[in-house]
């Protein structure tokens, strides 16, 4: 015989001066299989729930009904008294007879009907519920990085300092990212390779982490604590461990292709170094060039190499990896200005990007520091801002944050090595929000570097000098400025690649086709999916200051799970009567946590448990109502409706 | 060595300010298995993020996505939450911090608080509330705004008010008058009683010295105190009073000279239960309040009913005997046990001339001990104007009261000098802390009573009770006590110090909004259709003063301009850096603006637009589609004409100056460090950066600090949205926990060493 409690709050007179608590205490007495109806002023205050214990063990109550707030308040703190006194949490329902009865109605009478028509639906919908268990599984203690930008670095680090695995994929020969590319930061103009150096030595130093270059996620299976990834590493063709990177190589590679490092702006061969300071330190052989790899003919790099790590025959491989999270920090790529015929890019060698300026002005760069143009130092330099940015007919309508302060950084490097050029920059609207920026955007200023409201239409040559056609919107008047060089501040967007990934993982994309955090202000680090972290600008354009504050946080939402060493698995989830499912997939399409999966062999749906959040929208969408969701289950919403219709 | 360090890694955490930052490292923490403790200044959690309405560009209710945060950081098994406390040390370093936290007392017991608001409708005190940042109101016993964490009321006592202090019997006047307002009379004669034997003569003829230290002067005049006791005494009806000690003891006490201050003694006395003979050299009770003022200024009636209490207590009195002639000096040191010389300046000669050891002052008046009362004599003490010459009624009887406490010290063999210094008059700690009044608008109020003229009216008596300022905040009536059921206030309740020993910190405090009134020039608190940015979003909110609806003096704006960068890229004011997150704000509320009032003008002054967020270009375009205008320009000023606001400004696009007409002005108010930062700076030895934020350790990496186990999250290292703040707060758990897990490490792999 099935005994109810049913407990009515006061809530002080929140609920006391609307409600006749009496009077429903009376009527949920009448209620079938209810054995004892209470009502006190305080149900979530201790004596409160000791009210319901007490009576859980002397009175043997099996179902329970808290008439109060919403269960968003309290539903857990009940669920806990339940459990406390031996009863599963899961044999309780809550009656929200506050937020949607007491505050909403003025009047006595009517509150009071509405209180007892809800307790009796709540009291109808439990006395059909069914014992769930909350079940727990066990987490593997490693993360897989996808990423080895700056976020990538700093994330690895982080999660490996914590004491756990971490494999660090890059697809490049070194980890570094666009970082490695960049001479100075703003605005303290700090060389940026006093942080990425000590970083990329930790890296490779720390025994917790598995650095694996020229490698790429192929496939994610699994849930949160418990994914299996599969990873392939393309063969670099030189051995690190023996390449000491004598440069020998090198010299008689007959093979000369375009930088990457350097934007194009020089050639390298096919065997090369990355950067500098790559790790490993060691060369790599770019198989799409050489001439081996493509005929076959060559091999002098092999033949002179004094340590024979030159290897040919080294194959790429595939393995696998458990990982307990992912975190995505796969960056951003530069804006092509060609989508922006207008401005010249690629018609006039002296239309050059912002980073192909920072090559240039590197010292590691191609010209060794030296600006120049034609062999001359240039006298006119200008600048032209939101390139790609802020720009609909490109199709990027967001601001790429960075582009404002690294072209202040770059006039006033220009500045200070030609200190008699005219350099101008064209913007919008300075957006100097960092801390020191305002007060650099002063500095450069002060340099004589001039600012000029109002983005350029047109770029064109007029007798071998370039002609910037804008218009001046505080003179609020049409000009045309001479120049010999013209740099293009270009936005940052998505990688090209990006697609590949996101359907991995099933990320999803925002409008600006960055990858989308769970939650844009609480959860800006966490995604849709459990166990899945964003970091740096693969998630929105952001600067280094940014970008490393938000790879220390996805390292901490990374191993949280790893820490506890256990998640939760919802015990409200979905289930599939496999006699009525017809596999027409429809809930497959409809499911955004990829917890619904088809059978292949028998074409009937199947439910990942770990994965489902027993949000319902298969349920609702399942054309032969072949899926149950558990303690919502038709029959009990159906009781529930029954008692207020 | 290394294992050495490693032992003394204390794996819990200290993080200072439960904001959205401080709540998500805690969360974070504590989702790791590390103990953290989270402690906050305010009564509740939540920050300024739980004062917005809306945040953009997404328009969520805030609200709405931070209570459940709060909620989670305050059940959380691992996060120990002290609110309304304090870090005043810290000691140490990486691994082993030990930090001292003051517990603030809420004079309310939290483990009996129901949060019921029972308190709340008896409480007569009503502040401004600064979670609607002065533009609502709440009472002295309060939860910041109905979603706190802890849901559990905090009363605001700040300390005794210049009133209180001023009046040489500290009656309670904060708390009578605040009764006074709510029409609780009968409560408020009886606060009264408290202090004041006989309410009636000095509601008459009181010199009042409270009213000289009221602070309600620094706006128009002093609340007529001493005339709304006038009012109690003659409008409440009370029944005879009957006064007897709880207990009875054998010792005998003269009191010579039945003046106020040999009243108030002999009240004293026989109330802790001596056996009082009052000695009167005249025949009725009273002296100067009978021969020194005509009964049209204190009608006699008033004097007798004040003082049938005394008859009616058991004092023995003799009338028409004067010691010293009818009766020796000699004669009574040998009856009683202890004497009170209260015989008025005019008898001060012949007392002193009948004893053999009383000493003459200078100015011929009885010499005393002046913080006992003691006379040279054993066991005789002397007060009031034979002591002091002619003074006050209120004073003579203080010196009364000192003069009961010395009696009962000697007789019960205490030591009579200790604590003695806090009787009679004394001076507010508080003088300088004016409660914010410049919003009061400077109506005409009831005229000044004078004592002759009749007494207020009711009506009279509750408005003018009501021009208190409430300066001690909680006014000490009591009357929430008498009303809450689990009886969780408690007035005795003392500030608590507790050490906590951490092994990393966590600084999450936050910012200050800038005060605007440093722009004088754009009338804010001058003008009250001039507000600023936190002020604009609690206008909006639905639970804001308003309710959500956007009023200004009651009508809804029709012309509105937003003035950007006000206290940010300014450095009129010290601030040269931009505040990162005003210009979205700005848009955010323009868009709220537009959508409750749709036919408003809505104009946006800036200097550049500073939308870079994630969606926050998106949303700029979106708020301009809206009809809302920008205009690059210089504002320089805003003036009222014609009861309407102008401002002044450059329009910097088209080169020339405009004026612009306005029924409502929001000032984007920048971000500026705490003030409270700086202590703590001084604590930790932290650097502050050019912005006087918290520095970062030079390099790129905005968390870590130049002190190793202090991280920094939020937006007391610089300006910052929810979401940058969201992710630096993790960012900075993640540091603190690869500390704390060094900590934890060393106690598995034992067998090692």
């Amino acid at each position: 015989m099935m005994k109810i409690g049913v407990y009515i709050c006061h809530c002080g007179i929140n609920i006391a001066a609307t409600v006749d608590v009496e009077k429903v205490t009376a009527f949920a007495r009448t209620l079938p299989h209810v054995a004892i109806a209470r009502n006190y002023q305080y149900m979530c205050s201790d004596p409160g729930q000791d009210l319901i214990k007490n009576d859980i063990k002397n009175e043997k109550l099996d179902r329970i009904v808290v008439a109060a707030c919403s269960p968003r308040m309290h539903e857990v703190t009940y669920r806990k008294a339940c459990r406390s006194a031996g009863l599963n949490p899961y044999f309780f329902e809550m009656a929200n007879i506050r937020e949607q009865c007491s505050w909403v109605h003025p009047d006595k009478e009517e509150g009071t009907q509405k209180a007892m028509d809800l307790i009796a639906s709540a009291v109808a919908k439990v006395s059909l519920h069914e014992p769930l268990e909350e079940n727990e599984v066990g987490v593997t203690p490693s993360v897989l990085v996808i990423g080895g930008g700056i976020a990538g670095i700093q994330a690895s680090l982080d999660i490996a300092e914590s004491g756990f695995e971490v494999f660090l994929v890059e697809k490049a020969p070194s980890p570094g990212g666009h970082l490695a590319q960049i001479d100075r930061t703003f605005p303290d103009l700090a060389e940026t390779s006093t942080t990425l150096l000590p970083k990329l030595k930790a890296l490779q130093a720390h025994p917790q982490i598995h650095l694996l270059t020229q490698s790429e996620v192929e496939g994610v299976e699994g849930f949160v604590g418990n994914f299996k990834v599969r990873i392939r590493h393309l063969p670099r063709y030189v051995n690190h461990e023996k390449c000491t990177c004598c440069k020998k190589c090198e010299e008689v590679c007959p093979v000369r292709v375009p930088n990457e490092l350097n934007m194009g702006l020089d050639q390298r061969p096919a065997i090369y170094l990355p950067f500098p300071n790559a790790i490993p330190h060691s060369y790599t052989i770019d198989s799409k060039n050489c001439l081996f790899f493509q005929s076959g003919e060559c091999g002098k790099c092999r033949e002179i190499c004094p340590e024979s790590a030159v290897q040919f025959e080294e194959i790429g491989m595939e393995f696998e990896a458990k990982v307990g999270t992912i975190l995505v920090a796969t960056g951003y790529d530069p804006f092509d200005p060609k989508l922006k015929p207008e401005l010249g890019y690629g018609r006039y060698r002296n239309v050059i990007t912002s980073l192909e300026l920072e090559r240039l002005l590197s010292s590691e760069g191609p010209t060794q520091g030296k600006l120049l143009v034609d062999g001359k130092e240039p006298r006119h330099i200008v600048f032209i801002q939101c390139v790609g940015s802020r720009d609909k007919t490109v199709n990027n309508e967001y601001c790429s944050r960075v582009c404002c302060m690294y072209t202040a950084k770059h006039a006033y490097l220009v500045k200070d090595r030609i200190p008699d050029a005219r350099v101008t920059i064209c913007y919008i609207d300075i957006r100097a929000f960092g801390k020191g920026y305002e007060q650099f955007y002063e500095t450069v200023q002060k340099k004589g570097v001039f600012y000029r409201k109002g983005v350029p239409s047109e770029i064109y040559e007029r007798n071998g000098k370039l002609i910037v056609k804008a218009d001046d919107e505080l003179l609020g008047e049409p000009y045309e400025e001479e120049a010999d060089l013209v740099v293009l501040a270009v936005g940052l967007t998505q990688r090209q690649d990006a697609d590949h990934l996101r359907s991995l993982l099933k990320l999803s994309l925002s409008p600006d086709r960055f990858y989308l955090e769970a939650h844009p202000k609480l959860r800006p680090l966490d995604t849709a999916t459990d166990g899945i972290f964003l970091a740096g600008t693969c998630q929105g354009p952001k600067d280094i200051y940014d970008t490393i504050s938000q790879a220390h946080g996805a390292a901490s939402r990374a191993t949280i799970p790893l820490f506890s060493g256990k998640v939760k698995i919802e015990p409200i989830t979905a289930w599939v009567d496999e006699l009525m499912c017809a596999g027409c997939g429809l809930c497959e399409q409809i499911c955004e946590y990829r917890a619904l999966k088809i059978d292949p062999y028998r074409k009937v749906m199947t439910v990942n448990e770990a994965l489902c959040k027993g949000c319902g929208a298969c349920n609702a969408t399942c054309p032969s109502s072949a899926i149950t969701l558990r303690h919502f289950k038709t029959e009990q919403i159906m009781a529930q409706l029954r008692e207020v219709c | 060595m290394l294992e050495e360090e490693k032992e003394k890694v204390i794996p819990e955490a200290l993080i200072i300010g439960a904001g959205i930052a401080g709540m998500q490292a805690a969360l974070d923490i504590a989702d790791k298995g590390f103990k953290v403790h989270l402690v906050e200044k305010d009564p509740s959690i939540g920050g300024h993020m739980a004062q917005l309405d809306k945040t953009f560009p997404t328009l969520d209710c805030s609200a709405c996505i931070i209570t459940p945060k709060m909620v989670d950081t305050a059940n959380h098994p691992n996060i120990n939450l002290l609110t309304y406390s304090e870090v005043v040390d810290i000691e140490g370093k990486a691994g082993h911090f030990k930090v001292t936290v003051r517990k603030k007392p809420r004079y309310v017991d939290v483990t009996k608080c129901t949060a019921c608001a029972d308190c709340v409708a008896q409480c007569p005190v009503t502040l401004p509330n600064e979670f609607d940042m002065g533009l609502g109101t709440r009472k002295a016993i309060y939860i910041p705004f109905p979603q706190a964490v802890p849901l559990k009321y905090t009363m605001d006592r700040r300390g005794i008010p210049p009133c209180t202090a001023a009046c040489p019997l500290h009656c309670n006047a904060q708390g009578y008058v605040a009764l006074i307002s709510q029409g609780k009379f009968k409560e408020a004669l009886a606060l009264v009683r408290k202090t004041l034997p006989f309410p009636g003569i000095l509601g008459y003829v009181c010199a009042h010295p409270c009213e000289w230290e009221c602070k309600r002067i620094e706006v128009d005049r002093p609340v007529s105190i001493c005339a709304l006791k006038r009012f109690l005494v003659d409008h409440v009806e009370e029944p005879e009073i009957h006064l007897s000690p709880v207990e009875e003891k054998p010792q005998k006490v003269a009191i010579v000279g039945a003046g106020p201050a040999g009243l108030t003694a002999a009240f004293d006395l026989r109330l802790k239960g001596y056996q009082v003979t009052l000695f009167e050299s005249k025949e009725q009770l009273g002296g100067l309040l009978i021969y020194g003022f005509p009964s049209y200024r204190l009608p006699r009636e008033v004097v007798k009913k004040d003082l049938s209490v005394i008859e009616r207590m058991g004092i023995e009195i003799r009338f028409n005997t004067q010691v010293g002639k009818d009766l020796s000096f000699d004669e009574i040191l040998k009856t009683y046990d202890a004497i009170f010389l209260s015989v008025g300046s005019t008898g001060a000669e012949t007392i002193i001339q009948s004893s053999s050891g009383l000493k003459r002052d200078r100015r011929g008046m009885i010499q005393v001990e002046p913080l006992t009362l003691e006379t040279g004599l054993q066991k005789v003490f002397a007060g009031g104007d034979g002591v002091t010459g002619p003074g006050t009624i209120i004073e003579a009887m203080a010196q009364g009261r000192k003069g009961a406490i010395s009696i009962d010290r000697y007789l019960r063999g205490e030591d009579l000098r200790c604590e003695r210094t806090t009787e009679g008059r004394q001076f507010s700690p508080m003088q300088n802390i004016l409660p914010d009044s410049k919003r009061i608008e400077r109506e005409t109020l009831p005229h000044m009573v004078k004592p002759i003229e009749p007494g207020l009216t009711l009506e009279e008596a509750i408005e003018e009770a009501k021009r208190c300022l409430s300066c001690g905040g909680c006014s000490d009536c009591g009357e929430c006590a008498k009303y809450c059921q689990p009886k969780a206030i408690a007035y005795d309740m003392e500030e608590e110090t507790i050490e906590l020993h951490v092994g990393a910190i966590i600084l999450a405090t936050g910012f200050d909004p800038f005060n605007p009134t440093l722009k004088p020039e754009f009338g804010y608190g001058l003008y009250p259709n001039v507000l600023h940015g936190i002020e604009m979003e609690r206008l909006c909110s639905a639970s804001g003063p308003t309710k959500g609806e956007i009023l200004i003096q009651g009508k809804k704006p029709k012309e509105i301009i937003f003035i950007h960068c006000v206290g940010s890229r300014d450095k009129t004011v010290g601030n040269e850096y931009c505040s990162r997150v005003c210009c979205m704000y700005t848009a955010k509320q323009a868009h709220l603006v537009r959508d409750k009032i749709p036919d408003a003008h809505i104009t946006v002054l800036y200097m550049d637009v500073r939308a870079f967020g994630k969606g926050f270009e998106e949303f700029y375009e979106r708020v301009q589609k809206e009809q809302i205008i920008y205009r690059r320009a210089n504002p320089s000023e805003v003036y009222r004409k014609n009861g309407k606001l102008v401002v002044r400004a450059e329009d910097t696009l088209l080169g020339e100056p405009v004026e612009l007409e306005a029924d409502l002005v929001v000032l984007a108010s920048g971000l500026i460090p705490r003030r409270e930062d700086d202590l703590l700076k001084k604590r930790l030895g932290m650097e502050s950066s050019s912005d006087r934020f918290y520095a970062e350790a030079p390099g790129l990496d905005p968390i870590l600090t130049g002190v190793e186990g202090i991280f920094l999250a939020g937006c007391c290292q610089g300006p910052k949205d929810i979401p940058d703040t969201v992710a630096q707060a993790s960012g900075a758990a993640a540091l603190a926990c690869a500390l704390l897990a060094k900590g934890r490490k060393t106690t598995v792999p034992s067998s090692e060493s």
